[in-house]
């Protein structure tokens, strides 16, 4: 008995030595709820692959917190009056993790690589007007275009470089272990554990100020922010349960960014459905929208009413438009006129397993059950859903949204225009719409042609309604105070890219 | 007894076709596509469609089928659609974190469900017995991720000992570690992150267990043989420790083994909450994404293992249960 309880004193001693005062190196660990799938982002476009990504590899510009391009391995870009031509000219002096100079070559390959068919990059219909990439010298590109496209440039912003040694010798392991020009350089990566990232002491902006950076998986909400208010993790952003903003906000010892994100969230119509083919149907729905209402009450007050898809962020957004008001009177006229006073019809709402969203089903379905509408809500995970929207037309509403609307093009095209590809999930033609949209990719972008465009078509969605915009999506991170020099980006993808400017102080 | 485990291992080639085709076809039915889901917003339908029949699928569903199964049977379970690795190197790493968490969750309840079992069965109709048989009606009650919650929020928050997340180090590895270099660092870092988890795991199993422990203490405690040993003047300690709880083990045992089983199902919710890095939130995010060949592997494995586990409980069962034995 004496002997086992030696062992048992002997045990507790060694557990008390060995977990305290541990001599660590500095290190950012940053939460996230969702796992990458690789860090290249020619091959994963998704946002936890490109938040990651952007700390290891950089593209030739970058969009600063105003949501404005700024130079990032190139210095400086200019477009040819013709608009067929965008010239770079590149960082000099500017080293690959693995030693090699960054020059014009890389360029070249990434692009061409993405362009290549045979090599399945997802984007690769964003660079399809690129038909040429000219080498002029090691530290000047010149992108020929097969016609003018004002926008192209936000898409190069979003496109990170690759080394063409390394990339080709890596293959497809190159998004396990990616090769960059990044303040960051890759280490090591357990998946839905950790990845460990070592700064790059030789990085062209300045030495990282921290000696690692971490990103830690933690699926479930309310652990994250278990984890981060016990100091476990450092900082993250999004996934943040709405009840709890009120709280974090009031914490001194917790410092929540909030700034308008490029997205929002909508109810879609499908157009082939007989009943929301009716323009005076979907403006009822929308008056039927109190979205101060959800903002404030599903939303925890993050985000803000919207009534355009060009967010208020950039330049082309019409300020002269506000939110359809909520009205339910004005729904039953408009109703009426659309031929069921009474309502009488029945119609599927449909959207994914987001709380946020089915609460705000449920809202929209009580609203148009007090007019007499039927309405059947229908939640699918997400797979499910998203097959649904895509591939059918076996739906009349849903709700979901869209994220990274850098600029008017994508932030329309895709959406409303009736060649506007898979996307175009609504079935919605507007000869008017469909000739403005055109317009706005041949007028040059900083042009008062452009705002015209833009102005006028965001003028004909708002009468028009083939979406009902809800609210504007706002991001939002947190950090301890102990976190210098962080600032949370509008640009999701973008927030953690200036990483090296990070300190820990405590 | 070996035309038994022979008859018994030739049972198992039709669970596992079984088991390959159920799954399958589940996932492959199910709506939504791994290509879709993968190439987000900019993708052109040209572009999709040409990655799709890269990976194959655009031929027929059986052809699929036959295609993998054969692999398959070779032990080749294909590339991981969205990880570009083996699917096989994927399950093998994470299968270590699932299978420990399991393992202390088992080892937990048995630790506590066998000695709270006899005592409240020798204490029937105390305030012991009414309060633990309380505490099992809830603890079997309870989904496990609220458990976890509950832990995190009263445990790891509290107390520094106890990490909110994540798995450090292996504790079986950091056994072994400290038995051959006497460093414990490993050994405890591996503790402290898996005993949370691994409570939250065991607490249904802990509550049944514990109610079948008494349950069967108190039949054997009924049985002639114990009031033979009373009655020849052994002491209680004896007769309970020597010749009850023997035999009222046995049921005990049958279940632990089915129980571990469940345990890799439970794992799901367990390795979410704690953000264990095991093979359940594999296979999970995996269904979420569409990665047909993960998720085909990871619960055929899963299948496998659960029936093995079962074959060997069937067996083990001949050689404890005296009656078998001693026929």
């Amino acid at each position: 008995m004496q002997k086992k309880l030696g062992l048992v004193v002997l045990f507790l001693a060694f557990l008390l030595i060995w977990t305290g005062g541990m001599a660590e190196a500095k290190t950012i660990v940053i939460g996230t709820s969702q796992e990458a799938m690789g860090l290249d982002g020619r091959v994963e476009p998704g946002v936890a692959e490109a938040e990651r990504g952007n700390t290891i590899l950089e593209a030739l510009l970058c969009f600063n917190h105003d949501m404005e391009l700024t130079p990032r391995l190139a210095t400086d870009w200019e477009h040819s009056d013709d608009g067929l031509e965008i010239t770079f000219y590149l960082r000099e002096g500017v080293k690959f993790h693995h030693g090699r100079e960054f020059v014009a070559e890389d360029v070249k390959y990434t692009y061409e690589w993405l362009l290549d068919p045979d090599n399945n990059a997802p984007n690769r219909s964003l660079y399809v007007d690129i038909e040429e990439i000219e080498i002029v010298n090691d530290y000047e590109v010149v992108f020929h275009l097969t016609q003018p496209n004002g926008f192209l440039i936000n898409n190069i912003a979003r496109m990170n470089i690759v080394p063409h040694d390394k990339a080709e010798e890596l293959g497809e392991e190159f998004g396990t272990r990616p090769v960059g020009t990044g303040p960051f350089v890759f280490d090591t990566w357990r998946r839905d554990d950790r990845l460990i990232l070592k700064a790059n002491p030789d990085y062209w902006g300045g030495a990282p100020k921290v000696d690692e950076l971490q990103f830690r998986v933690i699926p479930s909400d309310s652990a994250r922010l278990m984890a981060f208010e016990a100091g476990e993790i450092d900082m993250f952003q999004s996934g943040i349960d709405p009840q709890e903003i009120p709280r974090l906000e009031e914490d001194p010892d917790i410092n929540v960014g909030r700034v308008a994100g490029p997205g929002y969230e909508y109810v879609g119509f499908n157009q082939m459905s007989p009943i929301m083919n009716d323009y005076r149907i979907r403006q009822a729905v929308s008056h039927l929208i109190d979205r101060q209402g959800i903002v404030d009450h599903v939303l925890g007050g993050v985000g803000s009413p919207a009534y355009s898809p060009i967010p208020p962020m950039l330049p082309w957004h019409n300020d002269n438009l506000e939110p359809h008001p909520y009205d339910p009177d004005k729904a039953r006229e408009l109703l009426a006129e659309a031929g069921y006073p009474d309502g009488g019809f029945s119609v599927s709402l449909h959207t994914s397993d987001e709380d946020h969203r089915i609460e705000i089903a449920e809202i929209l379905g009580y609203e148009l059950g007090q007019l007499g509408v039927d309405v059947e809500i229908r939640v699918e995970e997400w797979g499910a859903f998203w097959e649904r929207i895509m591939y059918t037309t076996d739906y009349d509403m849903y709700i979901l949204s869209w994220h990274g609307q850098l600029d008017p093009d994508r932030a329309t095209h895709r959406q409303f225009h009736s060649d506007g590809g898979r996307y175009d999930y609504i079935y919605y033609d507007n000869a008017r719409l469909n000739y403005l949209l055109d317009q706005g990719r041949i007028v040059p972008a900083d042009s008062q042609e452009s705002l015209d465009v833009y102005m006028e078509a965001q003028e004909i969605i708002y009468r028009d309604v083939p979406y009902a915009f809800i609210f504007y999506i706002e991001e939002i991170a947190v950090s301890h105070p102990y976190i210098t020099g962080f600032e949370v980006h509008p640009y999701h993808p973008a927030s953690w890219e200036n990483a090296h400017l990070f300190d820990k102080t405590n | 007894m070996q035309k038994f485990i022979i008859r018994r291992l030739l049972n198992l080639i039709p669970t596992i076709i079984g088991v390959s085709l159920v799954v399958f076809f589940m996932i492959h039915l199910a709506p939504g596509d791994p290509i879709t889901l993968m190439v987000g917003d900019d993708a052109s339908l040209e572009d999709i469609q040409r990655i799709q029949a890269t990976y194959g699928f655009d031929q027929p569903l059986y052809v699929q089928y036959f295609r993998w199964f054969g692999n398959a049977l070779q032990g080749d379970f294909g590339l991981s659609i969205r990880q570009s690795r083996t699917v096989t190197g994927l399950i093998w790493e994470r299968a270590g974190a699932t299978v420990e968490l399991a393992f202390m969750a088992m080892f937990i309840s048995i630790l506590i469900s066998v000695p709270l079992g006899v005592l409240t069965a020798l204490r029937r109709g105390s305030w012991i017995d009414m309060g633990a048989l309380t505490v099992a009606l809830v603890g079997i009650s309870m989904p496990r991720f609220w458990v976890g919650l509950m832990l995190l929020i009263y445990l790891g928050l509290n107390f520094d000992f106890f990490p909110l997340f994540g798995r450090d180090a292996s504790l079986f590895r950091g056994i072994f570690t400290f038995f051959t270099t006497f460093n414990p660092q490993e050994m405890i870092v591996g503790f402290r992150h898996l005993i949370l988890p691994a409570i939250s795991l065991g607490t249904a199993a802990t509550a049944l267990q514990t109610r079948l422990m008494r349950s069967s203490m108190l039949e054997v405690l009924r049985q002639d043989y114990v009031r033979t040993a009373k009655a020849k003047g052994l002491s209680d300690r004896v007769v309970i420790f020597k010749h009850a709880l023997r035999n009222a083990m046995l049921p005990v045992v049958t279940i632990v083994g089915l129980q571990f089983g469940y345990l890799l199902g439970g794992a799901v919710v367990v390795e979410s909450v704690f953000s264990w890095p095991g093979l359940a939130r594999l296979i999970i995010n995996a269904v979420s994404q569409r990665d047909f060949p993960i998720v085909q592997a990871g619960t055929l494995v899963v299948a496998l293992t659960f029936a093995v586990i079962n074959l060997a409980v069937d067996i083990s069962y001949g050689f404890l249960n005296p009656k078998i034995r001693y026929d």
